[in-house]
C-alpha cells in the first residue's frame, strides 16, 4: 500500500505554512527545503479599445518527493544509500550517503536536497515517525487550507484521477510520481504562455538547474533594476 | 560551472584510455623500426604517463564527493546504477593497466601473456567509455538523453590519446625518420577525429535544434550565455585540423611537423576543455 501526496492547488493560497512546518519539525539547515511552495505566474495585460484588460495569472503548486513508483533516484544511486521502503516511502541512508549529488542531477521534482555542511544529501521521509504514530505528516497537518493531504495512492487515485499535466512539473511517465493534484484553473495557460516561477531565487535547489529555472531567469532579470 | 572536477575526470580517464589504446597499436610497430630497447623505453614513459592521467582523473572524481569517507559503498548498485559501473570500469582499467606496467617493467612473462593483459585493458577502457556515456543519459536530462555522449567522449579519448602519444614520442629516444611516420599516422588520425567530431558537434546541435522547448533553451543557453566557449570550441578545432595537415605534409621540414603536432596538441586539448564545459551547461533537467 504505497502512500501518495495529494495537493489541491486550486485551494492553495501560498501561505508556506507547510514549507515552514517541514522545515521546523525536521530541523532543515538553510538552502534545505524539503517541501517547496513554487508560485507560477503568467500572462499580461492586454489593450482593448481604450482600456487595459488583465489577463495575468498566478497559481501556488506545494511540492515536497513525491516518493514515486519508479524512483529515477533510487535507480542511479551508486551506494544504495537511497532506497525504497514495502509502504513506499522514498528514504536516503546517510550513513551510506557518498554525496556525490547524482540523484540531484535525475530527479525532475528536486527532492532531493543537498546539505552542504553534513556533505550528504537529504530529503523527505514522509515523516515516517508521524505514520508510526498514526499521525499525518506535518506538512499536511499544518495546511489552514487543507489543500495538502495524505493517503493511499489507489485511494486517492480513484478518488482524484490520474495526475494531469500541470506547468512546471514533468511529464507523469518518466518517474510515475504518488502524486495525485487538483490542478488551478490556470494550469493549462500556464505552459503555453511562458509562466515562469516567480520565487526561483527561495526555492531553488541548491546544486543543479532544471528548465523551469530559465524561463525564471528571464523574469527576474527583467524586471530587476 | 561546477562540475569542474567531473570534467576533469571524464577528461583525464578518455584520455589515459585513448593513450593506452594507441601505445598497446604502436607497440609491434615500435619494436620492428626501433628496436627493443627503445621500444621498452618508449613503451614505460607511455605507461607512466598513462597511469599518471589515470591516477589524476581518479583523484579529480574523489573532490566532488560530499563525503569521500564512503567512496568505497559506490560499487554497491551494479544492478541498476551507471555510475556504479563506471567506477568498476575504473578500477578494472587502472588495475589492469598496473598489472601490464609491472609486467612490462619486470620483463616478466611472454610477450603473448603481456599482449593479451593489454587487450584486456583496453577492453575495460572501452568499458568504461561506455559506461561514462551511460552515466550522463538520464531520461529526466533530455538535452543527454542521446547517442551524441557515446560518440563524442570516444572521440575524445581517441583524439587526446594520440596527442599526447605522438607528444611523448618526441621526447622518447626514437630516431628520426621512424619519429616523423608516427607523428604523420598520428595526425592523419587527429584529422578525421576532429572532422568527425565537429561533425557530432553539428549533429547535437541540430538534434537539440530540432528537440523539444527544453532542448531549445539549453542551445540558447550553451550558443548564447557560453558564447566564447562555443567560439574557441569550434575555432580551435578548425585551427588543429590545420596545424595536424602541416605534419602531414610531405613538403614541411620534420621539426616543422612536430612543431606544428606540439601546437595542435595544445589548441586541440583547449577545444576539448571548452567542449566539455559546453556539455556539463547542456543540462537541463525536465521538471523543478
Amino acid at each position: 500500500m504505497p502512500y501518495a501526496f495529494y495537493f489541491d492547488s486550486s485551494s492553495c493560497s501560498g501561505c508556506k505554512a507547510c514549507q515552514v512546518a517541514c522545515k521546523d519539525k525536521h530541523n532543515l539547515p538553510l538552502g534545505v527545503l524539503w517541501r517547496r511552495v513554487y508560485e507560477v505566474a503568467g500572462g499580461e495585460w492586454q489593450p482593448q479599445g481604450e482600456a487595459w484588460l488583465s489577463m495575468v495569472f498566478a497559481y501556488n503548486l506545494s511540492i515536497a518527493c513525491n516518493h514515486c513508483e519508479k524512483p529515477i533516484c533510487v535507480e542511479v544511486c551508486p551506494t544504495t544509500a537511497m532506497h525504497q521502503r514495502p509502504d513506499g516511502i522514498v528514504l536516503v541512508d546517510a550513513d551510506k550517503c557518498v554525496g556525490c549529488k547524482y540523484c540531484a542531477w535525475a530527479c525532475p521534482y528536486g527532492a532531493p536536497q543537498f546539505d552542504e555542511a553534513a556533505g550528504r544529501m537529504t530529503k523527505c521521509t514522509f515523516c515516517a515517525d508521524n505514520l508510526a504514530e498514526g499521525e499525518p505528516p506535518s506538512c499536511v497537518a499544518a495546511c489552514p487550507m487543507r489543500a495538502l493531504d495524505f493517503g493511499e495512492r489507489a485511494d486517492l487515485e480513484t478518488r482524484h484521477g490520474p495526475l494531469k499535466p500541470v506547468y512546471p512539473l514533468p511529464e507523469a511517465a518518466l518517474t510515475r510520481p504518488s502524486l495525485a493534484l487538483t490542478p488551478h484553473r490556470e494550469a493549462t495557460r500556464a505552459a503555453a504562455e511562458s509562466a515562469a516561477i516567480g520565487n526561483w531565487e527561495e526555492v531553488r535547489p541548491t546544486s543543479h538547474r532544471p528548465i523551469s529555472s530559465r524561463n525564471s531567469d528571464k523574469v527576474n532579470k527583467k524586471n530587476s533594476p | 560551472m561546477k562540475e569542474r572536477s567531473l570534467a576533469a575526470f571524464t577528461l583525464l580517464m578518455q584520455t589515459a584510455v585513448g593513450a593506452f589504446w594507441a601505445l598497446t597499436a604502436l607497440q609491434g610497430w615500435l619494436s620492428r623500426q626501433a628496436g627493443n630497447e627503445t621500444a621498452h623505453r618508449t613503451i614505460s614513459l607511455l605507461l607512466i604517463v598513462a597511469g599518471a592521467l589515470a591516477a589524476l582523473g581518479m583523484l579529480a572524481s574523489f573532490v566532488h564527493l560530499g563525503a569521500p569517507r564512503n567512496a568505497w559503498r559506490v560499487l554497491a548498485n551494479l544492478r541498476s546504477s551507471w555510475l556504479s559501473r563506471e567506477i568498476l570500469c575504473t578500477l578494472l582499467f587502472a588495475g589492469g593497466g598496473a598489472v601490464y606496467a609491472g609486467l612490462h617493467w619486470l620483463n616478466f612473462g611472454p610477450a603473448i601473456l603481456r599482449l593479451a593483459v593489454a587487450n584486456v585493458t583496453s577492453l575495460c577502457g572501452a568499458a568504461l567509455i561506455i559506461c561514462m556515456a551511460q552515466v550522463y543519459r538520464l531520461r529526466t536530462v533530455r538535452t543527454w538523453d542521446s547517442d551524441m555522449n557515446l560518440r563524442s567522449f570516444f572521440t575524445s579519448a581517441l583524439l587526446l590519446g594520440c596527442l599526447t602519444v605522438g607528444a611523448l614520442l618526441m621526447i622518447t629516444p626514437l630516431q628520426s625518420r621512424p619519429l616523423t611516420v608516427a607523428l604523420q599516422a598520428l595526425a592523419l588520425g587527429v584529422v578525421v577525429l576532429l572532422a568527425l567530431q565537429l561533425g557530432f558537434v553539428a549533429l547535437w546541435i541540430s538534434e537539440m535544434a530540432s528537440g523539444s522547448d527544453a532542448a531549445r533553451q539549453a542551445l540558447a543557453a550553451m550558443t548564447t550565455g557560453r558564447r566564447a566557449a562555443f567560439r574557441v570550441r569550434l575555432a580551435l578545432a578548425i585551427v588543429g585540423i590545420f596545424l595536424s595537415g602541416v605534419t602531414l605534409s610531405p613538403w614541411g621540414s620534420a621539426i616543422a611537423g612536430r612543431i606544428s603536432f606540439l601546437l595542435a596538441f595544445v589548441v586541440i586539448l583547449i577545444s576539448e576543455i571548452a567542449g566539455r564545459v559546453l556539455f556539463y551547461e547542456a543540462y537541463a533537467r525536465e521538471g523543478i
